[in-house]
């Protein structure tokens, strides 16, 4: 699967709250793309992401 | 000839605009514009010419403000600007100046929202000025807008948003501009308004600290309702300040693409 364009390894299917925690992100502090929406946060306990995904994941910095 | 002035039909002898501002205002100070643009005095008019004039040194009535404004923008903007409904949240170096671009630009109705109190390290970077010191930003920004264009509607609210209050406070606002300092509060206004309101777009930022390259702020479309305006990086954190021109920037970013939106022009 990509991440943000990058090949991310992964073996089976995973959650995607999971995912994100493994991958280093700060749940609280992202947005999630899939399939050109948005992931509502109530989905992410139950959204599985397979091989062949392609997840962005915005990674908001402060400053405003 | 025949002309017309601020929508009105007007038969003139004057050949150039000096004189006919001279005829029609007297020694009152005035500015004439065509398609968008100020005439000199010695500019040649032409039959049929479709001219707005202004008074320089008061402030206009609604109606006239409204024909200097449809003067001075892009020919037929000013209709879609005046029927938007904009939610600002987040009134800090970001939001204080979205707000006042979309004021500036005839933007009808405006919700500014922020739960702060203007203080003195705010003035680096944000709209305010040393008489808004201690005032709630909401409130303050109201007054500035109303110093700017009276006749933009605006609703302050000095209110924290997060996930309790967004559902209920944004509601029925169909562009949502996010502009908050914390990340984790970023996120939370994106992932709430965009679950809540099928029909909303979000304008938000995320990367505008530091004296990086004015070049690296840019604006994505990310999905049909969400475009991100920063560099996307350079976040504020210690050593790393927050300066007017880089937030000022990417605040012009995401005032354009609200405009833009109200233009329905949806490419970032």
């Amino acid at each position: 699967m990509l991440i943000n364009g990058q090949p991310y390894p992964l073996d089976e299917s995973r959650l995607l709250s999971e995912l994100l925690t493994e991958a280093g992100y700060h749940p609280d502090r992202v947005a999630v793309i899939l399939g050109g929406r948005v992931v509502p946060r109530t989905d992410w306990e139950t959204t599985a992401i397979r091989a062949d995904d392609c997840l962005e994941v915005i990674a908001f910095v402060g400053g405003g | 000839m025949e002309i017309t002035v601020n929508g009105r039909r007007v038969n003139t002898d004057s050949l150039r605009a000096g004189e006919l501002a001279g005829e029609l205002a007297g020694q009152e100070r005035v500015i004439l514009l065509r398609r968008g643009f100020a005439l000199e005095e010695t500019a040649e008019l032409a039959p049929g010419d479709e001219l707005q004039m202004i008074p320089k040194d008061r402030l206009p009535g609604r109606l006239e403000l409204e024909a200097m404004l449809t003067a001075r923008h892009t020919p037929g903007t000013q209709a879609c600007f005046k029927a938007g409904r904009v939610a600002v949240a987040g009134l800090g170096g970001l939001g204080s100046h979205i707000a006042l671009a979309l004021a500036r630009s005839g933007v009808g109705s405006l919700l500014l929202a922020d739960f702060d109190v203007v203080d003195a390290s705010n003035l680096n970077r944000q709209a305010y000025f040393v008489s808004h010191l201690g005032q709630p930003k909401a409130p303050a920004m109201a007054e500035l807008i109303r110093d700017v264009n009276p006749y933009v509607e605006t609703q302050a609210l000095t209110l924290r948003l997060d996930r309790h209050n967004i559902p209920h406070t944004l509601k029925g606002w169909p562009i949502i501009v996010e502009a908050f300092d914390r990340p984790d509060c970023k996120a939370e206004l994106v992932n709430t308004a965009l679950a809540a309101f099928p029909q909303c777009r979000v304008v938000c930022a995320s990367g505008l600290a530091d004296m990086g390259s004015a070049n690296l702020i840019r604006t994505r479309r990310l999905t049909s309702r969400l475009y991100l305006c920063g560099d996307e990086v350079s976040g504020a954190r210690e050593g790393r300040g927050l300066m007017a021109p880089r937030v000022m920037i990417c605040a012009g970013h995401q005032a354009n693409m609200v405009l833009r939106l109200l233009l329905e022009m949806h490419e970032a």
